[in-house]
């Protein structure tokens, strides 16, 4: 049976090392809020098990983060 | 019915398949339903702060941009890859302990330990390489919120290993549902930890 919490940490150097080499160039903020809020829901749902939680905890921690993202977007204006 | 999807287990026993079952429950999400409360508060908390601070800089739009260009985004990212290689290593240290794996529990959250320390040590160092450089929490408005944030972070992280210290005694003990609970909620401030960073680090290191 696959590891799934060895492929999330995978994808999760995998974004971070890409954020961090994009972030040397001149790179659409809303790209790094995106990943940010990928990295956010891997951790949520693998290392910290939510995906077998009740439907209210999912919806609540997906609620939190899309709400975050979308003021964060809309304040700062990014592009 | 829905089916649970069971995985990360070789050999899942009855009792994970009644932990798991549990944490179906309304009241009983994975951890704790009081420490989701305080998951929660957290993030709340330094999400607030973090939008205060984005409609602070709309006002010194280029103080906050020469700022930010003043932090390490490479030790940043840095700490990002050590802090999530740590809480694998915790998310792996849950699955060993439930399949009463206690040897392999205990060595996989010691390297998560090992890691956070590295991660206080990385900090450390970009701590001591701004106060070398005379910036403190008054230099500005971004450099309060950096300290205040990233500082709360670093204290989280601090009780985050105290608690990982402490749930480490249960690796000495027999895996049973309560001691599971107890080594479960530890795991989850540990994550805690990580989730709070995921935040922190793109805003104040790359977005401004």
């Amino acid at each position: 049976m696959k590891n799934s919490n060895l492929i999330t940490i995978l994808i999760l150097v995998i974004l971070s090392i890409l954020v961090a080499i994009l972030s040397q160039n001149v790179v659409l903020k809303s790209f790094l809020l995106i990943v940010f809020v990928i990295k956010f829901l891997l951790v949520a749902f693998n290392f910290m098990e939510m995906k077998y939680a009740h439907t209210f905890w999912k919806v609540l921690i997906i609620i939190f983060i899309t709400g975050l993202f979308s003021t964060i977007m809309i304040m700062k204006g990014a592009n | 019915m829905k089916k649970l999807k069971i995985e990360n287990h070789k050999k899942p026993g009855r009792k994970m398949n009644l932990e798991l079952i549990q944490n179906k429950e309304i009241d009983n999400p994975p951890g704790g339903i009081l420490m989701w409360i305080v998951i929660f508060l957290e993030l709340l908390t330094f999400g607030i702060a973090l939008v205060f601070m984005i409609i602070l800089s709309k006002e010194e739009s280029a103080v906050f941009h020469s700022s930010r260009l003043m932090l390490n985004p490479v030790l940043g990212a840095t700490n990002s890859v050590v802090l999530l290689t740590s809480g694998y290593f915790m998310a792996e240290s849950v699955r060993y302990y439930r399949a009463k794996n206690n040897r392999k529990a205990n060595t996989t959250i010691n390297i998560a330990m090992l890691l956070g320390v590295l991660f206080l040590i990385i900090k450390g160092v970009e701590y001591y390489l701004k106060i070398t450089s005379g910036i403190s929490l008054s230099t500005n408005t971004f450099f309060s919120f950096y300290w205040l944030l990233t500082g709360f972070h670093y204290i989280h992280v601090i009780v985050g290993l105290i608690i990982l210290l402490v749930i480490k005694r249960y690796n000495q003990q027999e895996s049973t549902e309560i001691n599971l609970e107890f080594y479960s909620a530890g795991a989850t401030f540990w994550h805690m930890c990580d989730l709070i960073w995921i935040i922190l680090f793109p805003i104040l290191y790359l977005l401004f």
